[in-house]
């Protein structure tokens, strides 16, 4: 029976297919934000208002031809994707979604999870190194190179409801305000979740900081030479990843899920939304920088942003408020 | 070769280009240290084909030169034409071309605005500027009947007159492009992601510019003073009163910014076009068939820069060499050397800042499928079969 | 009062035939000998600095290369071409732009421009064969494509 149990945790809620239809549907949303910002309509055919048009694409991607270069390693070339997509979903299994406390639960989780959601970063590099093109080794550096840009802030700013909390654990980080009243935590956190939502952006390698695959340069970046299902996998992996990031940020700075069966469910919702439509809406507004200059905005703004945030919640708490 | 330096082949096939042309750049880690162009992937043979055709025939082969300023080649042929025989142009004929001109330069121009967005990531003003591509593209079909390639010149006129109806939706467009356009000058001025990818990039001194005989807008925004609409007056150009924008920036900020404030004058323009227009002929009647020989050389100001045709005629109704010379030919090398010593990301951005045309620059082979000498148009099945015998029988690939 | 620009080129050019077709349009040839001298007047004395193209022509029993020269007028310096010895003085030192023109010329009528620094193919294919120029009026384009694999089945 606990066999089974973990089964159904894994493969079914909070883990993967959960994840898996979850995500779509957060795509779609980003899709239609960002179509509707730019006077376009979006999805429109596929079921009501073209809500499963994430879902026919992906359908459509494991139908298409899979090629595998010749030049390239075949081993890691083919595994490689499954491995991003695993770590996406076991990231998402740690998050205390809806009300409950997430899966196999323990002290430290946050960094587990953030170091799983780093890994499909690591595994883009790999992908775009073992496929051997111009294109793909030129857009794997580039995701290691802005890589080091926004982990560090990535992971300054997470810190913030951490300490705040006084705990490593993802669901005691979420349950603080519920637990201890101190609903006020949340405005002030404010400078670390602008810098989370902005790493995250760039850890979704979505625009203005999605220079490994720009594709008017790189063509697709570490992805070029990948197609048919490998690419499938890697498009959910990323939705995934989006699902993750964005559940994570709402756990740790927007109050998590609390409050029972049912508003716990539509706080999941109303807050993973408000988090993809930040999301869309910088995608919309900026144009895509350069390798340089995301470096350079990372450690010339995230950075001590995330650090001025950490100092103030460190006097705070040394100080007693907290 | 450098040492430490890779070779990136970007083309003939690319994602940033809209039409074939391979560059070879050497990169050393993200930065550039030299260009090669190779062109010549669209070469129709337009201007050998020309030799066997009339000046009728000619003219709607030129028209095909290019899909964007197809009204520029044929403007400048018809006027090369006219200049041989001599022909006094209606006024009104001429009023009409340069309407459909201006059109076409706003048209064009918006297509550039959208698609340096496109490349460098920015597609929210992409979407926008190609929804108001649709305004111009619409008016223009409605008046030449066709989106692209309107045929509206003819040796001595044009073809068709506007109505009342088209006049009034030609000054509301204008009204509402030129208030669109004002916020697009806002936009790639202000915005700042956009502008730290198009400020300081794909430098062009004014020096180079001018040795490397650079034209139209790209020049302009390096503070070249030329325009053909001014310096050597067609048409009905010298009636419109219009400022010729140059920028002092000499990089893509300054090109956008000539770009869309050359919007904003053509949009002036089409107004004291119709404001001014006479009533009469639209085309002169009688048109002789023969062209008396000489040579004339004809040039117009296309949006992309000064467009250049040279017709030899030698007593028929065949001209004898007809030699097309498009804008993007000349900037092209210039755009090549600008990106020197950028980055690899500034490649599609710095390139494509000529608004480059190359079915405009290639414009000569002509596709034959005559069977009489055996000589047939490949299908796709045999291109396909053709190609990957020839790898594998010379570069050892199997597939 | 205009400048004359008439007057200005017979006297600059002395034996160049300086013909005027239409407004603004002026004709000049010189031998290629004088070709480089001739553009580096224009270029000093009239400030006529822009070069908008070069046609090479056909005229059967001669070539013709025309450098069409643009600035307040457009002056078109006509060189005539051997056809045994197809070889005319390249521009690429006296104007940089000049180079683009004179690599097509190359490439469609054999004519070279002696002194350019690149003449790789720029608009024919890497298979096209050596010594066939199209825009050659013997050329005939009925004869088709060159079909690059005919060698290799002979």
């Amino acid at each position: 029976m606990e066999t089974v149990k973990v089964m159904l945790y894994i493969l079914v809620f909070p883990g993967f297919l959960f994840q898996m239809i979850y995500s779509t549907y957060l795509e779609w949303v980003d899709r239609k934000l960002y179509a509707r910002m730019q006077n376009r309509r979006g999805p429109l055919y596929t079921g009501w208002s073209g809500v499963l048009q994430p879902v026919a694409d992906i359908v459509k991607l494991f139908a298409k031809e899979d090629v595998t270069p010749a030049a390239s390693d075949k081993f890691m070339f083919n595994i490689l994707p499954l491995v991003a997509l695993a770590s996406a979903c076991t990231a998402g299994l740690y998050l205390p979604v809806w009300h409950l406390t997430g899966f196999n639960s323990f002290q430290g989780d946050l960094v587990v999870v953030v170091y799983l959601l780093a890994m499909p970063s690591f595994v883009l590099f790999l992908a775009g190194w073992f496929s051997v093109s111009p294109f793909s080794l030129i857009g794997a550096t580039r995701v290691l190179t802005q890589l080091f840009a926004y982990e560090v802030p990535f992971f300054l700013a997470l810190l913030t409801p951490a300490v705040v909390a006084g705990s490593w654990k993802i669901a005691d980080i979420a349950k603080y305000p519920w637990a201890s009243g101190n609903w006020w935590v949340i405005p002030l956190q404010v400078l670390a979740f602008i810098v989370a939502v902005l790493a995250l952006q760039a850890k979704l390698e979505r625009v203005p900081f999605d220079i490994p695959e720009a594709e008017t340069e790189v063509v697709a970046g570490p992805l070029t030479e990948y197609s048919g299902k490998k690419l499938a996998v890697f498009r959910i992996q990323k939705d995934i990843s989006m699902y993750a990031g964005s559940a994570l940020i709402a756990a740790l700075f927007l109050g998590g899920f609390g409050g029972g069966l049912y508003l716990g469910a539509l706080q999941l919702v109303l807050k993973t939304l408000l988090v993809v439509a930040l999301l869309s809406v910088i995608r919309g507004a900026c144009a895509r920088i350069r390798i340089d200059q995301i470096v350079s905005f990372s450690w010339r703004y995230l950075a001590p942003m995330s650090i001025v945030q950490f100092l103030i919640v460190l006097l705070l708490k040394g100080g007693g408020v907290i | 070769m450098a040492e430490n330096t890779i070779k990136i082949p970007v083309g003939p096939q690319h994602p940033f280009l809209k039409e074939p042309c391979k560059f070879e750049f050497e990169i050393k880690g993200e930065e550039i240290c030299g260009a090669t162009i190779r062109m010549g992937y669209n070469h129709r043979g337009m201007e050998k084909a020309c030799e066997d055709r009339n000046y009728y025939q000619c003219l709607y082969l030129l028209e095909r030169i290019c899909g964007i300023c197809s009204h520029s080649h044929t403007t400048a042929f018809v006027q090369a034409v006219e200049n041989l025989l001599e022909l006094e142009v209606p006024k009104r004929g001429l009023y009409l071309r340069a309407l459909v001109c201006e059109l076409e330069r706003l048209h064009s121009h918006l297509l550039w605005l959208g698609v340096a967005a496109h490349e460098v990531g920015f597609d929210t003003l992409f979407m926008y500027t190609w929804r108001d591509r649709e305004l111009v593209m619409n008016i223009l079909e409605e008046i030449s009947g066709n989106r692209v390639n309107y045929a509206i010149n003819t040796v001595g006129g044009v073809r068709r007159d506007i109505t009342a109806d088209q006049r009034k939706k030609l000054l509301e467009i204008s009204t509402v492009l030129k208030e669109r356009l004002a916020y697009y000058a806002n936009i790639g001025t202000n915005e700042p992601s956009f502008i730290a990818r198009i400020q300081g990039v794909g430098k062009m001194s004014r020096e180079r510019a001018i040795e490397k005989c650079a034209v139209g807008p790209f020049a302009r925004a390096s503070n070249v003073d030329i325009d053909v609409r001014r310096d050597d007056p067609y048409g009905i150009y010298p009636e419109l009163e219009f400022k010729v924008i140059t920028s002092e920036s000499c990089d893509i900020l300054g090109r956008v910014v000539v770009r869309v404030l050359e919007m904003v004058e053509s949009c002036k323009m089409i107004e004291q076009i119709l404001q001014k227009m006479p009533e009469g002929e639209i085309a002169v009647q009688k048109v002789p068939r023969r062209v008396p020989a000489g040579t004339a050389v004809s040039r117009y100001e296309a949006p992309r820069g000064e467009d250049v045709h040279f017709v030899r005629s030698n007593g028929t109704d065949k001209p004898e060499r007809v030699k097309v010379r498009a804008p993007t030919l000349c900037n092209l090398e210039a755009a090549a050397e600008s990106v020197v010593g950028s980055y690899v990301a500034d490649i599609p951005i710095a390139i494509a800042s000529i608004d480059p045309c190359f079915s405009c620059t290639d414009r000569m082979t002509v596709l034959l499928n005559d069977n009489r000498r055996g000589v047939r148009v490949a299908t796709w099945e045999e291109l396909r079969r053709h190609g990957v015998d020839w790898y594998r029988q010379n570069k050892g690939i199997r597939f | 009062m205009k400048f004359d620009y008439e007057k200005e080129l017979r006297t600059l050019f002395p034996n160049g035939e300086t013909r005027k077709t239409s407004e603004r349009r002026y004709w000049i040839n010189v031998p290629p000998g004088e070709l480089q001298d001739a553009v580096r007047t224009l270029r000093d004395k009239l400030g006529i600095v822009h070069l908008s193209t070069i046609v090479g022509e056909d005229l059967r029993d001669a070539f013709m290369n025309s450098y069409i020269f643009s600035g307040e007028v457009v002056v078109t310096i006509s060189v005539r071409i051997d056809r045994d010895k197809a070889e005319v003085p390249s521009l690429a030192p006296v104007i940089d732009g000049a180079m683009v023109y004179e690599r097509e010329i190359h490439d469609l009528l054999g004519i070279v421009p002696v002194g350019h620094p690149d003449l790789r193919r720029q608009i024919l294919p890497e298979d096209w064969p050596e010594g066939v120029y199209p825009l050659r009026k013997d050329y005939v384009v009925a004869q088709g494509p060159v079909d690059p694999d005919k060698k290799e089945e002979a």
